[in-house]
């Protein structure tokens, strides 16, 4: 069909008719940039009525790309050279067929995607994952208060909803993993700030920092997750839970870190052993609800809460929350500045 | 990519992959002006950086983000980082005025990163959550830019 414009495309009486039938499958299949070749410029049909005026007896000289109204709509992978192809991409570009391939084209990477998705949530539970990362920034702020400073907050509990916790928006003693993850992160690039400023710096130290960092947290979380296995206390703790709770401690960290690129070595220590007592103390007093029992009335008893093991409670309680001034100091040590340059 | 001006969520509507690739380049050919050949650097740092605030966006955010999306708005709001790097060209960014620099520098693009995304993906009381992530990786790359 395109054809037959050949005679019809560059008399303007002829182009007004031509227009009207911008439906036509000819009107769709106008390429980008028409080019310089004559049966394909007039093959392009009245709805670039504008370029035509523009191109009749200037064949040769390329189009300039702000001539064209269709550019943003057309691929530009169709050849413009052979009119061989004008076949088959005429009829790619009939708008039924073309809406029947987007469509089709759609329905199958829907159903690809939900497929991987579903496959993907057996192993990495992403439903889950996404309740910690629903804060906001007056929970973060109010967290981040309270890892400085938890001893005047008196209401440790957790809220419940019917099928678990309130989500951390909404309730500032439960825990998350933004905090965590962006700690994480800020470690590794504070380490390089620091190191750099040290002369210390090549961008391989970030990568070793962030995997040294990653491993011996998740050697904690090992070792803690066979703690409770092997005690077999019975907790409403999550893995997810004490990733975050392990996370916290990297907020410590950067505290520290930053502090003796003031203060050197005391301001360090000052800073990592006051970190560290409030971190204790939050740890504690936020999972004192979560692993202790809590004693609602002495007569209620329980029978699937195993009040035999307090005294195992407590102690990975004391443990959990006594490794992190460790770890704290073992995953900062190395960065602060020493006061005599060392060779 | 002023701070000032209210964006619409319509922008984000069309995504092009050529402006942040412009500017990834003018950033690698400026850190080759100052010495540092480290193009390979930028590339792995934008990779893994647009992987991370992809996968930290996608489950933040309520609505559904797309990988071109955000690879564009983050790369448009390169634009800052190239500049400090065509000024460290000529000037040395380690003194305090090269830090105050680098911190408006990034500041600026991460607040105009993240105002774009909290627009178009309609996430209410997260700005400032977002903007972080983003100004740890503009972090990143001005890490590279100065040292």
């Amino acid at each position: 069909m395109n054809f037959n414009a050949t005679s019809g495309a560059r008399h303007p009486a002829q182009k007004g008719s031509r227009k009207k039938r911008v439906s036509d499958t000819a009107a769709m299949s106008a390429p980008a940039y028409p080019p310089p070749y004559n049966p394909y410029a007039s093959a392009v049909p009245g709805n670039m009525p504008p370029n035509m005026n523009m191109y009749d007896g200037r064949y040769v000289l390329p189009p300039p790309y702000t001539a064209s109204p269709d550019y943003s709509r057309i691929h530009p992978s169709f050849p413009p050279a052979d009119q061989g192809f004008s076949i088959p991409s005429q009829f790619l570009n009939e708008p039924l067929v073309a809406n029947v391939a987007m469509q089709y084209g759609q329905a199958l990477v829907g159903s690809g995607k939900q497929l991987v998705g579903q496959e993907l949530e057996k192993y990495v539970p992403f439903s889950r994952i996404k309740y910690y990362f629903a804060v906001d920034t007056r929970y973060v702020t109010k967290k981040l208060g309270l890892l400085f400073f938890p001893f005047t907050h008196s209401d440790w509990s957790l809220r419940y909803e019917q099928d678990g916790p309130v989500q951390p928006r909404y309730e500032i003693n439960a825990p998350d993993l933004y905090i965590p993850t962006m700690a994480y992160v800020t470690y590794v690039l504070v380490a390089g700030l620091v190191l750099g400023m040290q002369d210390r710096f090549t961008p391989e130290v970030l990568s070793i920092q962030a995997s040294t960092a990653l491993a011996w947290t998740v050697f904690e979380i090992i070792v803690e997750l066979i703690t409770m296995y092997i005690t077999n206390i019975q907790t409403n703790l999550k893995t997810l839970d004490l990733i975050a709770y392990g996370g916290y401690k990297y907020v410590g960290i950067i505290f520290a870190v930053l502090l003796s690129i003031l203060f050197h070595k005391t301001g360090y220590f000052i800073g990592l052993i006051y970190c560290s007592m409030s971190l204790i103390f939050f740890l504690v007093r936020t999972l004192k609800v979560q692993i202790l029992p809590i004693g609602t009335s002495p007569s209620h008893h329980d029978p699937y809460m195993h009040n035999s093991g307090n005294k195992r409670r407590m102690y990975l309680l004391l443990f959990v929350a006594g490794i992190q001034p460790f770890l704290m100091w073992w995953l900062s040590f190395h960065l602060i500045s020493p006061p005599v340059p060392k060779s | 990519m002023i701070v000032s001006r209210t964006t619409d969520a319509s922008v984000l509507q069309d995504t092009d992959l050529a402006g942040p690739l412009v500017f990834c380049l003018a950033l690698g050919a400026f850190l080759l002006l100052s010495g540092k050949v480290h193009f390979g650097y930028i590339y792995a740092i934008g990779v893994m950086g647009c992987l991370g605030i992809y996968a930290l966006l996608s489950l933040m955010a309520v609505s559904a983000v797309t990988l071109g999306t955000m690879v564009s708005v983050l790369g448009y709001c390169l634009l800052p980082m190239v500049i400090l790097s065509g000024i460290n060209v000529v000037l040395s960014l380690q003194g305090l005025t090269g830090f105050v620099l680098t911190g408006l520098a990034i500041a600026w693009c991460s607040l105009s990163a993240s105002k774009l995304f909290v627009t178009a993906l309609f996430m209410d009381h997260q700005q400032p959550l977002v903007a972080y992530p983003c100004a740890l990786l503009y972090g990143v790359f001005a890490l590279i830019t100065i040292f």
